[in-house]
């Protein structure tokens, strides 16, 4: 009866030892990606997703097949990408920004919908809330004209 | 068989089987690391996402109780209708927006056609809408795609409707298709809801 007992209690810390080992292991491997060349590609809460292969990627500037920005294993860099920032507008997170979108924002402002209020804290109009200011107005539907009238899909 | 050495396979039995469990376990740990680690590599540093790792479309936002029941269309209309088309031809095709009375804060569609057979001269917008941030032709591609927006300050009722007018050239002799591409057209209002049920294309036959 001890002998079992003592052979469970071994196998069991054996089990938890190599499971901890090897969830390590897989924290490091995350944690080190292999060098070479990297696309980012960011998307905000209500904004379109755009792709950058460069550092300080200028607004104009399409990434090419195969460009990226080259990273070197277990080294840290600081990256810009505020040159290009991402337009707002993608309020249903659709992967576009359209008329759904700019009849969510545009209901929300004839609400008058602001924080603290159930339609945008819970209603989801608080993702029609381009700057964050906490309520939808005008501004955000010149930010989703702004951008329906350039590239409305996703990268 | 003594009873010791019952003892002693039963132990060594027991033994063995635990000890495959941890090596089951660990291996498994291991190749979903080496699994995760071959596709971000392979990815190009992108960690490649699972599907419950997506985020979902996000619901309408609930503005009124309308419901979005869809019973809203587009349709084409040209005044070439069981006429005879020949190559030089310009002929006008409009883009109407139909529902039973909507208040539709938008629209948008794409348009296709085979460019080989025909050219798009002209898009004039409609008289409901009065904002237009999408009017585009492409004419390589032969795709129309267009965004028409009520006036932010009104809301007016959509019957039916005429989103853009196009003139169209005929180029050469064929079946010309115009089709809504699939995914890419919507009809919205009351906080988001989509409303459009279908779109119905149309062909020009050109002699």
């Amino acid at each position: 009866m001890t002998k079992t007992v003592f052979t469970l209690l071994l196998f069991l810390t054996l089990i938890i030892g190599a499971g901890l080992v090897a969830k390590r292991e897989q924290e490091i491997y995350q944690q080190t990606p292999a060098e070479g060349n990297y696309i980012f590609k960011i998307k905000g809460p209500s904004h379109k997703k755009l792709v950058f292969c460069q550092d300080n990627q200028d607004l104009e500037y399409q990434c090419v097949e195969g460009e990226g920005i080259y990273l070197e294993s277990g080294k840290d860099y600081a990256l810009d990408f505020t040159q290009r920032p991402l337009g707002f507008g993608d309020v249903n997170f659709d992967g576009s920004v359209g008329v759904n979108d700019w009849s969510a924002v545009l209901g929300c402002r004839n609400a008058d919908s602001k924080r603290g209020e159930e339609l945008f804290d819970i209603g989801g109009c608080r993702h029609a809330d381009s700057n964050f200011d906490g309520e939808v107005n005008n501004f955000g539907l010149d930010l989703l004209y702004k951008t329906l009238a350039g590239e409305p899909d996703d990268e | 068989m003594n009873e010791e050495l019952k003892k002693f396979i039963k132990f060594l039995a027991v033994n063995l089987l635990l000890l495959s469990l941890v090596l089951i376990g660990y291996i498994f740990i291991k190749n979903q690391t080496w699994r995760r680690l071959f596709l971000f590599r392979k990815g190009g540093g992108t960690i490649r996402k699972d599907q419950s790792d997506v985020i979902p479309v996000r619901e309408p936002i609930k503005i009124t109780s309308e419901s979005g029941e869809k019973t809203s269309l587009f349709y084409l209309e040209s005044g070439v209708e069981g006429k005879t088309v020949a190559p030089g031809d310009i002929f006008s095709l409009q883009v109407i927006a139909k529902t039973p009375g909507k208040i539709i804060d938008g629209v948008e569609f794409i348009l296709t056609y085979n460019p080989l057979l025909a050219e798009i001269k002209e898009l004039n917008q409609g008289e409901f809408f009065s904002l237009y941030p999408q009017k585009n032709i492409d004419k390589e591609k032969g795709e129309v795609r267009v965004i028409a927006l009520q006036d932010p300050n009104q809301q007016r009722e959509l019957r039916e409707e005429i989103v853009v007018t196009l003139s169209v050239e005929a180029l050469s002799k064929g079946e010309l298709n115009f089709n809504f591409k699939e995914e890419k057209n919507h009809m919205a209002g009351y906080g988001g809801e989509d409303f459009l049920e279908k779109t119905i294309p149309l062909t020009v036959i050109i002699k």
